[in-house]
């Protein structure tokens, strides 16, 4: 789950939510910042 | 005797074998009836040297049909529902409390049934064996929701003959037993007079021409048999009513995905439904007793409904959707009596098994919830998605990437959506696979009522126009025939909600 992102939108009466991989960059930052947080 | 109709009686008894007469123990309130059986002839019409036209009768094949009229309770309909469509899928809301019993016309076998009628205040029954239902047509009179019933019998007791002249004897011959059972009792009544002249009760069917009776019985060559009358005891629930009891809903589905999920409440005046079984009886040459007469089999065919709506105009929604041909679901909820107060249960559905499965369930407790619904497919595109329109959610899998589908995943995905809360099973750590549409199930209101609902998932209105005249209102009478809905599997849903627990 970590690795993925959830993005919502709505279209006219129709909610849309995708599942998106998170990009090596977006991850690696991910870990920084949990590293900083420690 | 009393000729009044009130007191007569309809009593009706499932049967497990279709004409095989089953003692009727269960009796509805009935408003009227017109069964006919006809024991015909026909007229033998030869070049004979003379004028007359009709030289003798030959007796003709006999027919058993008609209509009857009932008005519509939680515990009455059942028995005709299950008569019309075979057993309902039944589910326990509260054990000893509130059942739901559920049929998809069409998709199953109809039963036969056992009736009697009790003419007036006769000691006697007209008995009906193998009986189906034809036709359902519902609608409302003085607001009282009523359904007229159209059957076809296989056989019929309307009484037999005595062949044989019987002296103080249990052994009697008669020119017909189908219809008797050994729980019936039956008077001899004398030919001329048709005063009583024996009561006993039946212990054995010999054959098409023989009875055992249980007690010694004598009888002229001629002598009437008749079935003698049963005491009814009736359990009643309260009747259902159209205004001020019952729910119109309905949606178009432009383009939507399955409309019956969906529909709002509409207005609606006057309506009626009719459910329909094409019979059609067959008849053998295998006898040439007066029960060969009768028909061998009664053979069900198409099944369709049709019906019509009224309400006075006020939009052009309705004259668009028959404009455009358009899928129009229809929903009609007819309430009864309150079963129970209990505590509301969201509804929910299970979708996939183990490390792949989740649940999904609605997000606030109550029936309306059972509308909810979940579809599972592949996406176009390597991206897992799930959207939600009204009550329709649509997870899409993502094309390639199977690790972006585990159970994990979706149900964030679906979680994240407005109303419903998924929760993966075991890990999560397995790849959803798809599914087709699941509805959830087991939704509750805290007050529970009885309910008749009936879903046309696919309606399409027959022409029909906003007519004018003078110091009028506009008032839309929309004739409609349903169809076979294929996301569903069926055309037609009805579902019973009562305090009985099985049919």
């Amino acid at each position: 789950m970590k690795d993925y992102e959830i993005v919502k939108r709505t279209e006219g009466d129709t909610e849309i939510v995708e599942v998106i991989p998170k990009k090596e960059e977006e991850k690696t930052a991910d870990k920084k910042f949990k590293k900083k947080k420690l | 005797m009393n000729p009044h109709s009130r007191l007569g009686y309809l009593g009706i008894a499932e049967e497990t074998s279709a004409g095989a007469a089953i003692f009727p123990d269960t009796f509805v309130e009935l408003q009227s009836e017109s069964i006919v059986v006809s024991y015909p002839v026909t007229p033998v019409t030869p070049i004979s040297s003379k004028r007359d036209i009709n030289t003798r009768p030959a007796k003709e094949k006999i027919e058993i049909s008609g209509d009857l009229t009932i008005l519509v309770e939680a515990n009455n309909i059942g028995e005709f529902l299950q008569n019309f469509a075979g057993a309902p899928t039944t589910s326990t809301i509260t054990s000893g409390v509130a059942y739901q019993h559920v049929w998809t016309l069409g998709n199953t076998n109809e039963k036969t049934y056992t009736f009697d009628v009790k003419p007036a205040d006769a000691t006697y029954v007209m008995r009906y064996t193998g009986v189906k239902i034809s036709q359902m047509a519902f609608s409302q009179v003085d607001n009282k929701i009523q359904c007229v019933l159209s059957i076809v019998g296989q056989k019929a007791f309307t009484n037999a003959r005595i062949t044989k002249a019987a002296n103080n004897t249990v052994s009697v011959e008669l020119d017909q037993t189908s219809g008797l059972t050994t729980d019936d009792t039956v008077r001899i009544l004398n030919a001329s007079t048709l005063a009583v002249k024996d009561t006993a009760s039946v212990s054995a069917i010999g054959s098409e021409l023989a009875l055992t009776l249980g007690a010694a019985s004598t009888a002229a060559v001629g002598d009437i048999v008749v079935i003698q009358k049963s005491t009814p005891i009736y359990t009643v629930s309260d009747n259902m009513i159209f205004v001020g009891g019952s729910v119109f809903s309905m949606k178009s589905k432009n383009d939507r995905y399955n409309p019956i999920d969906n529909v709002a409440a509409k207005e609606l005046e006057d309506f009626s439904l009719n459910f329909m079984n094409e019979l059609e009886a067959r008849y053998t040459a295998d006898g040439a007793n007066l029960a060969n007469r009768f028909p061998k089999s009664v053979k069900v065919k198409g099944f369709s409904v049709n019906g019509n709506l009224v309400s006075v105009y006020t939009t052009s929604e309705r004259i668009d959707d028959m404009r455009s041909n358009e899928q129009v679901a229809l929903r009609l909820d007819m309430y009864g009596k309150k079963l129970e107060s209990n505590s509301a249960v969201a509804a929910d559905v299970d979708v996939g098994t183990g490390n792949a499965g989740f649940s999904v369930a609605a997000s606030a407790a109550g029936e309306a919830g059972n509308d909810l619904n979940i579809t599972i497919i592949t996406n176009s595109s390597d991206t897992l998605s799930a959207t939600k329109t009204g009550n329709n959610i649509l997870v899409k899998l993502a094309s390639t990437t199977t690790t972006s589908n585990t159970s994990t995943l979706v149900t964030a995905a679906v979680t994240a959506l407005t109303g419903v809360i998924a929760t993966a099973s075991g890990s999560g750590a397995s790849t959803v696979v798809v599914a087709s549409k699941a509805n959830f199930t087991g939704g509750r209101d805290a007050n529970e009522k009885e309910l008749l609902r009936v879903d046309l998932n696919h309606v399409v209105f027959d022409p029909f126009n906003d007519n004018v005249s003078e110091d009028d209102l506009v008032v839309e009478d929309i004739p409609f025939n349903a169809y076979y809905d294929s996301t569903d599997s069926r055309t037609c849903k009805i579902l019973l909600r009562n305090a009985i627990s099985s049919y």
